[in-house]
C-alpha cells in the first residue's frame, strides 16, 4: 500500500497517506519536522544559488489544515506551524519576495475565484522558483507553500464548495497536476514554457477546458506532445477542446506516446480538429504557411 | 502492494501486437562520465537499485533490446520483412517528476537484431523511481486490409519494463502487502468468481491481494488514470470500498497475533498495530495499545467493542465519504 495521493491512484491501489513502508512503518512520516539543526530559518528574502530558503510542510503537518482554516475561518501561526516545517535544500535559484509581492497583487487587483488569475501568476510562480523537477516533485514544497505562505492566493482563487475539493487545493501535489493550486501553476508553466517565453502558458490558461481536459490527462506529462496540443487548440472553442482531446487519449490505445515526435502528435491533433469541426485538414497547412511567412 | 503487480493487462489491439515481443535488459550503468559498471541481476530481477549513490548528475545506462525473427514475422506483413519499417526505443518516465522521455535504439530500418541504446538520466529530472519501457512501433502509413498495423507510430511490440530507483524512497517503500490481479473463475486457490477481492494469508508472512479479474469493468475503471471526471472519482471509490474490508481483515488479524509482551511476529503485523492502535484506544503509548487491542480480542464479551472500534477507526482512516462526494460532486455531477 502506497500513498493515496501519489500518483493519482491510477493503479488501483489500496491505501492511503497512513502508507506502509519496507521499514515496518505506517503513517507516512510521523517524525517531528524539525531541521537537522533544529532551527526553522527565515522564510523571507531571496535565496540564490541554493540554501534554506524554502520548506517543506512534514505530512504530519496536514493534520493542521480543518475544516476552519480551510474555510479561512482561522489561520495558522508560526508556532503552530513550525514543529512540522523542514528546511529543503536546492540548487534553484528561488525569490519568495518577488512571489509575495506578485500574488498581494494579484489578490488585490483580481476579483475572487477569478480564473484570469491563473495566467497571470503561473509565469512568475515558475520563475521565482527556479527549482530542477526532482525538487518540484517534492509535495510538502507546495504544502507549505499553499498552508502557510500564501493561504489568502488559495481562499482567494478557489471558492470552498465541499471539505474534500479545498483540501486539495491545498494539501494536493504530486503528480496530480490539478490539484494545489500553486503547484498546477508551475507545472503547467515548466511543461509549455519556452525559455524565458510563456506566450504558450499564457495561452493554456485563457481557456480552463484546455487546462481542465489536458492536464489532468497522463499524455500531458509528454512534452513535445502537451506543447503541440496546448499550440493548437488555442483559440478553439471548449467543445472542440474536450473532443479533441477525448479522441487523442483514446489514439494512444493504439499509438505509444514516447514514439510521437512533436509533427506526428500535430498530424493527429489537427486530423481531429478538422474532423470535429468539419473544416478541411487543409486549412492547417494554409495557417502554417501564412505564420512562416 | 507494489505499481507493478497492480498493472493490468491491455486489452487487445485491433492489429498484430506483440507484448512480449522485445527482450530488454540493461547491462551497464555509468556516473557522471566514470568507468562503466556491469549491471549483476539474477534474471528475474527487474530493478537495479542506485539509490546509495548520492551527487551524481549524470547516469548514463546503457540497455540492450532483441528483436527476434518471429516477433517481426509476426508484427510485420511479408512485403515489409526484409526491411521493416519501424521505431525501436526505450519510453523513460518518472512519475514522481512528470517526466517522460525516449531513448532511440533504431529508427526506419528494424530488422530482427539485437540492439544498443543509451539512456541519460540527469539527476535533476528524476526522483523515487525510473521506469524504462521498450517498445516497438511502425514509422510509415501503409495500405493494406489486413492484420497489420497500417498508421505511424502504432505500437507492435514490447517487452517487460525494467526499474532504476535513484532514491530510498523507492526502494524503502515495496508496500505492506503484494497485490495481483487474475480470474478467481480458473484460479484453483482463489474462491469464488462472484468475489471482487479476496487477501490472501496462505503466506502469514506476507498477505496477498487478489483482485478478480472476472469483474473487467471493475478492473477497468480501478486502472484508470487522472483525478477528476467520472471515472477517475469511482476507481476511487471503489479503491475505498476495497481497502475498507482489507485494513478490517488485517487489523483483526493483527489482533490476534499480538502476545503477552505487545509484540507481534509479523511486520506486516507491528505496523498495522502500531499505526492504528494508539488512535483506537486514545493513548501515545504503542505498547499499551497493543495489549489492550490483545485483550479486547481474547475477550468474548469484548469482540463487540473490538468491531465497533475497529470499523470507527478504519472508517476514519478510509474517509470514504470523501471520495463519495467527489463522485457525485465531480462525477455525477448531482
Amino acid at each position: 500500500m502506497s500513498e493515496r495521493d501519489h500518483d493519482g491512484r491510477e493503479d488501483g491501489h489500496v491505501g492511503g497517506d497512513r502508507h506502509v513502508g519496507g521499514d515496518g512503518h505506517v503513517g507516512g512520516d510521523r517524525h517531528g519536522g524539525h531541521s537537522e539543526d533544529g532551527n526553522v530559518h527565515s522564510r523571507d528574502g531571496n535565496g540564490h544559488g541554493g540554501g534554506t530558503d524554502l520548506y517543506r510542510l512534514v505530512p504530519d503537518g496536514r493534520r493542521l489544515v480543518g475544516d476552519a482554516f480551510l474555510r479561512g475561518e482561522t489561520e495558522l501561526d508560526d508556532e503552530t506551524v513550525e514543529p512540522f516545517l523542514e528546511p529543503l535544500s536546492h540548487d534553484g535559484d528561488v525569490d519568495l519576495a518577488t512571489l509575495s509581492s506578485e500574488v498581494r497583487r494579484v489578490v488585490r487587483e483580481y476579483d475572487a475565484y477569478e480564473p484570469a488569475v491563473d495566467g497571470e501568476l503561473a509565469p512568475t510562480v515558475h520563475q521565482t522558483l527556479d527549482v530542477s523537477r526532482r525538487v518540484a516533485a517534492e509535495p510538502g514544497l507546495w504544502h507549505w507553500l499553499a498552508v502557510v505562505r500564501f493561504p489568502e492566493f488559495v481562499r482567494h482563487r478557489w471558492q470552498y464548495s465541499s471539505e474534500a475539493a479545498m483540501r486539495e487545493k491545498f494539501l494536493g501535489a504530486g503528480s496530480d497536476l490539478y490539484s494545489n493550486a500553486l503547484h498546477r501553476l508551475w507545472w503547467i508553466a515548466e511543461l509549455t514554457h519556452d525559455g524565458d517565453d510563456y506566450s504558450r502558458t499564457l495561452g493554456v490558461f485563457e481557456n480552463q477546458t484546455v487546462v481542465n481536459k489536458v492536464f489532468d490527462r497522463w499524455f500531458a506529462r509528454y512534452e513535445p506532445g502537451v506543447q503541440v496540443l496546448c499550440e493548437e487548440l488555442e483559440g478553439h472553442p471548449s467543445s472542440t477542446v474536450e473532443e479533441v482531446t477525448n479522441r487523442f487519449n483514446h489514439a494512444l490505445t493504439n499509438v505509444q506516446l514516447e514514439g510521437m515526435d512533436r509533427e506526428d502528435v500535430r498530424r493527429v491533433v489537427r486530423e481531429s480538429i478538422a474532423e470535429v469541426e468539419g473544416v478541411p485538414l487543409s486549412q492547417f497547412d494554409e495557417s502554417s504557411n501564412s505564420e512562416r511567412s | 502492494m507494489t505499481r507493478r503487480s497492480q498493472r493490468l493487462t491491455r486489452s487487445s489491439l485491433p492489429f498484430q501486437y506483440d507484448d512480449d515481443g522485445l527482450d530488454f535488459s540493461v547491462e551497464r550503468y555509468r556516473v557522471d562520465g566514470g568507468e562503466p559498471r556491469e549491471v549483476d541481476l539474477s534474471p528475474h530481477e527487474r530493478t537495479l537499485n542506485l539509490a546509495a549513490l548520492s551527487d551524481w548528475e549524470t547516469l548514463e545506462l546503457s540497455v540492450r533490446l532483441e528483436l527476434s525473427v518471429g516477433t517481426v514475422e509476426r508484427v510485420f506483413p511479408e512485403t515489409e520483412r526484409r526491411d521493416p519499417p519501424g521505431r525501436l526505443y526505450v519510453a523513460v518516465q518518472c512519475h514522481d517528476t512528470i517526466y517522460r522521455d525516449r531513448a532511440l535504439a533504431a529508427d526506419g530500418s528494424t530488422p530482427a537484431s539485437v540492439y544498443d541504446a543509451t539512456v541519460r538520466l540527469e539527476r535533476a529530472d528524476v526522483r523515487g523511481e525510473v521506469e524504462l519501457h521498450p517498445h516497438l512501433v511502425r514509422v510509415s502509413e501503409r495500405e493494406g486490409d489486413d492484420e497489420y498495423a497500417d498508421a505511424p507510430n502504432a505500437r507492435l511490440a514490447g517487452g517487460d519494463p525494467f526499474y532504476v530507483a535513484v532514491d530510498d524512497s523507492a526502494v524503502d517503500e515495496p508496500g505492506l502487502i503484494d497485490g495481483e490481479e487474475a480470474a478467481f473463475s480458473t484460479t484453483d486457490h482463489l474462491p469464488g468468481e462472484e468475489r471482487l477481492y479476496f487477501l490472501d494469508f496462505r503466506n502469514e508472512r506476507r498477505p496477498k491481494l487478489w483482485i478478480n479479474a472476472d469483474h473487467p469493468r471493475v478492473t477497468e475503471v480501478l486502472a484508470a488514470e487522472g483525478s477528476v471526471g467520472t471515472e477517475a472519482r469511482l476507481r476511487d471509490v471503489i479503491v475505498d470500498q476495497i481497502q475498507h474490508g482489507v485494513w478490517t481483515q488485517l487489523l483483526l488479524r493483527a489482533a490476534a497475533a499480538v502476545d503477552a509482551d505487545g509484540e507481534t511476529e509479523h511486520d506486516w503485523q507491528a505496523t498495522v498495530v502500531e499505526s492504528f492502535a494508539p488512535e483506537m484506544y486514545d493513548t501515545d503509548d504503542p505498547t499499551e495499545a497493543a495489549l489492550r487491542l490483545r485483550e479486547e480480542a481474547r475477550d468474548g464479551d469484548g469482540l463487540g467493542r473490538l468491531a465497533g472500534r475497529v470499523d470507527a477507526e478504519v472508517q476514519s482512516y478510509v474517509e470514504p465519504q470523501t471520495q463519495i462526494v467527489k463522485l457525485l460532486e465531480e462525477g455525477l455531477d448531482v
